[in-house]
């Protein structure tokens, strides 16, 4: 995969370099923002990643630069800033993905290999947990090979629990997913949708309640 | 003494000063000027009634036979009941030898008073007369003539009671208008006071200044001359933390990705050990920067309030921490209602909580419970301690103070922290250490509705 590094810290530049062509990223390291974007015209990349503190651009002018050239490829921005408003600004100018320094290599490389896999169309559209399919395009859920029929809050709920299991998920974070934001819910409406769940999964077990905080997708 | 103090108290506004010394500098100046009006009027009166007296001695010696043909003698002009200011009157003419040839009757027996030549005051049964005596051009009879003062002060006092009446009716009316017109100016002050105290501690702009009398616009000058000057100490605080960040991540995230490119090359057990440790002391590294950071942007306010259900914070806090509980076999006993509104930042309160819970499970009894519950006012997290642990609940919130639990890793920063976000939002931190038990209350400065 050939890779776009924009750093200008030379430590933290060739600890990337060296850190990302271990683990096979083919990787061309630019120091400014102006050698990146000439650097990003002159040859296709799979991947860009991005420090925001760059000596010459700010790094979210390089990215609308990278946009407005028509360059699609996906942006993972690395920045020492841990403001909420900062990353909210950096996604809606076009980065795909951010991590903030210091960061671990292992989970740059993942995010990356992610990143273009998604670019590529080769996003998983299913969710496996144990016994478990969920088929996000087609709205459909098979246990153990066998299509079971839920609801559209019910599929909502399984697929929060799928997303992470094993984590607990609080039940304030569900209810939002669930009701969206519909006024008036019912304090026992999600319990309900809860119970229905389990009663369709046929195990009552793989949805494991954590009392007075939330629910816990625990199946093996 | 008290009564003295009580009016120092009362005595401690601008607008109640202004108030006394108005009305006492016109209480003072209309004492004067009825005093004033009462002597001139006493004068004017005395000067009339005198001439008057004057005027009748003569008439009365002028009627009179010439060469003491006069042959009656001792007449008495009895009274006629005309007035009742016919008593206050009274006359007698004689021979200069003293022999009565007229006098009048009345209250006052006119024969009994010396005579005097001219004008005198006399004082006659308590009562004060004046007198005028007059001997007649060729000198054979004088007559005296009496008049007694009341005649003259009903006039003198009536008419200064008429002057004074209007000045003590109008004065109800003008403190009145004092205290109107003061608390009006004055009321510009406690808008600025009103506006300054809703104010929000993250609003550094600066009042306007339109309209505004010459004293308030001094204050409100002022004001904002501070206020620009806070914004700006605020936000080199903030650059300071945000170049800080970036300072201090950058080189760390260098150091961490070098090491581990180092451990994936590491050819032998020993290497990557040794790596590893090195790595392992450099997470250690970036934890305790990270809280110092975290330290350093709690010492600045939120800067979004707003309607937060504190309990599904807490909620979301405990869901996450929940791995680590199990992990270390704690059991977790959640009480908490649906909704717990506040007004507050979301993200501060979050970090608040995460810094508490996860503090309970570090420092919990081994297989022991965490109580999480909503008092009704406060929450409340309560773990159970080691019995030996030492924990000095008066310094817990100092920097770096670690209560003697060294075998837990941690740089006895997250309860400065937490200390720094109860502060941000205005809310109480309670710390209790009793019979083996740990108990953390978080309640709120402010109640909303009371």
């Amino acid at each position: 995969m050939d890779l776009l590094l924009i750093e200008d810290d030379g430590m933290l530049g060739q600890a990337v370099e060296i850190g990302l062509s271990e683990r096979q990223f083919s990787v061309q390291w630019v120091r400014t923002g102006a050698a990146a974007i000439s650097e990003s015209q002159r040859a296709p990349y799979d991947a860009v990643v991005l420090d925001l503190g760059l000596p010459d651009l700010d790094g979210s002018r390089v990215l609308s630069a990278l946009r407005k050239k028509g360059q699609l490829m996906p942006v993972l921005v690395l920045t020492a800033r841990d403001d909420s408003s900062e990353t909210v600004k950096l996604l809606d100018l076009g980065a795909d993905d951010y991590m903030v320094k210091p960061f671990d290599m292992n989970e740059l490389a993942a995010r990356l290999r992610a990143l273009v896999r998604r670019q590529r169309g080769q996003a998983s559209a299913e969710l496996v947990v144990g016994p478990i399919r969920l088929d996000e395009v087609n709205f459909q859920v098979l246990v153990d090979e066998q299509r079971i029929n839920l609801s559209r809050r019910e599929f909502e709920l399984l697929r929060a629990l799928m997303t992470s299991p094993g984590r607990v998920h609080s039940r304030d974070k569900l209810e939002q997913v669930v009701f969206r934001n519909e006024q008036q819910v019912e304090s026992n409406a999600l319990e309900v949708h809860v119970h229905n769940l389990r009663k369709k999964l046929g195990n009552k077990e793989w949805i494991q309640t954590i009392r007075g905080v939330g629910y816990r997708l625990a199946c093996k | 003494m008290q009564i003295i103090s009580r009016i120092r108290t009362k005595l401690n506004s601008i607008r109640r000063r202004i108030l006394v010394a108005v009305s006492a500098v016109y209480l003072l100046s209309s004492a004067v000027s009825a005093t004033w009006i009462y002597a001139e009027i006493s004068h004017e009166v005395d000067e009339l009634f005198d001439a008057e007296m004057v005027q009748q001695a003569k008439t009365l010696l002028a009627l009179l036979p010439q060469n003491n043909e006069y042959v009656d003698r001792d007449i008495t002009i009895s009274r006629i009941n005309a007035h009742s200011y016919e008593d206050k009157l009274s006359y007698r003419i004689e021979t200069t030898s003293g022999e009565s040839l007229l006098q009048t009757e009345g209250s006052l027996d006119p024969s009994v008073i010396t005579f005097n030549e001219g004008f005198a005051v006399k004082m006659i049964n308590n009562e004060l007369w004046h007198s005028f005596g007059l001997y007649s051009a060729a000198g054979d009879y004088r007559i005296l003539l009496l008049q007694q003062d009341e005649f003259r002060s009903e006039i003198r006092n009536d008419l200064t009671v008429d002057t004074v009446i209007p000045i003590i009716t109008l004065l109800p009316l003008m403190l009145w208008l004092g205290w109107w017109t003061i608390n009006r100016n004055f009321a510009s002050f406690r808008r600025l006071a009103g506006a300054l105290r809703r104010k929000r501690s993250d609003d550094y702009r600066p009042f306007s200044e339109s309209n505004d009398t010459e004293e308030v616009a001094l204050v409100k000058t002022a004001l904002n001359h501070y206020l620009h000057r806070i914004e700006q100490t605020f936000l080199r605080e903030k650059q300071f933390s945000a170049d800080a960040a970036h300072e201090l991540r950058t080189p760390l995230a260098s150091l961490k990705a070098q090491l581990q490119n180092q451990i994936v090359k590491a050819t032998t057990d020993k290497q990557k050990s040794e790596l590893q440790s090195l790595l392992d002391s450099t997470e250690r590294l970036v934890s305790l920067v990270e809280s110092l950071l975290l330290l350093s942007k709690t010492e600045l306010p939120p800067e979004q309030w707003r309607q937060v259900n504190a309990a599904a914070v807490i909620r979301q806090v405990i869901s996450d921490y929940y791995p680590k509980a199990e992990a270390q076999q704690l059991s977790l006993e959640v009480n908490l209602p649906d909704t717990v509104d506040w007004r507050s930042e979301e993200s501060y309160l979050a970090v608040l909580f995460s810094n508490l819970v996860d503090n309970a499970i570090k420092y919990a009894r081994p297989k022991s419970t965490i109580d999480i519950a909503f008092d009704g006012s406060a929450f409340v997290i309560r773990n159970s301690v080691e019995a030996t642990h030492h924990i000095d609940v008066q310094r817990l919130t100092e920097r770096f103070y670690r209560g003697g639990q060294l075998r837990e890793q941690g740089a006895g920063i997250g309860l400065s922290i937490v200390n720094n976000l109860a502060r941000q939002l205005g809310l109480i931190l309670t710390f209790e250490h009793q019979d083996g038990d740990f108990i953390v209350k978080v309640d709120r400065h402010h109640k909303e509705g009371e």
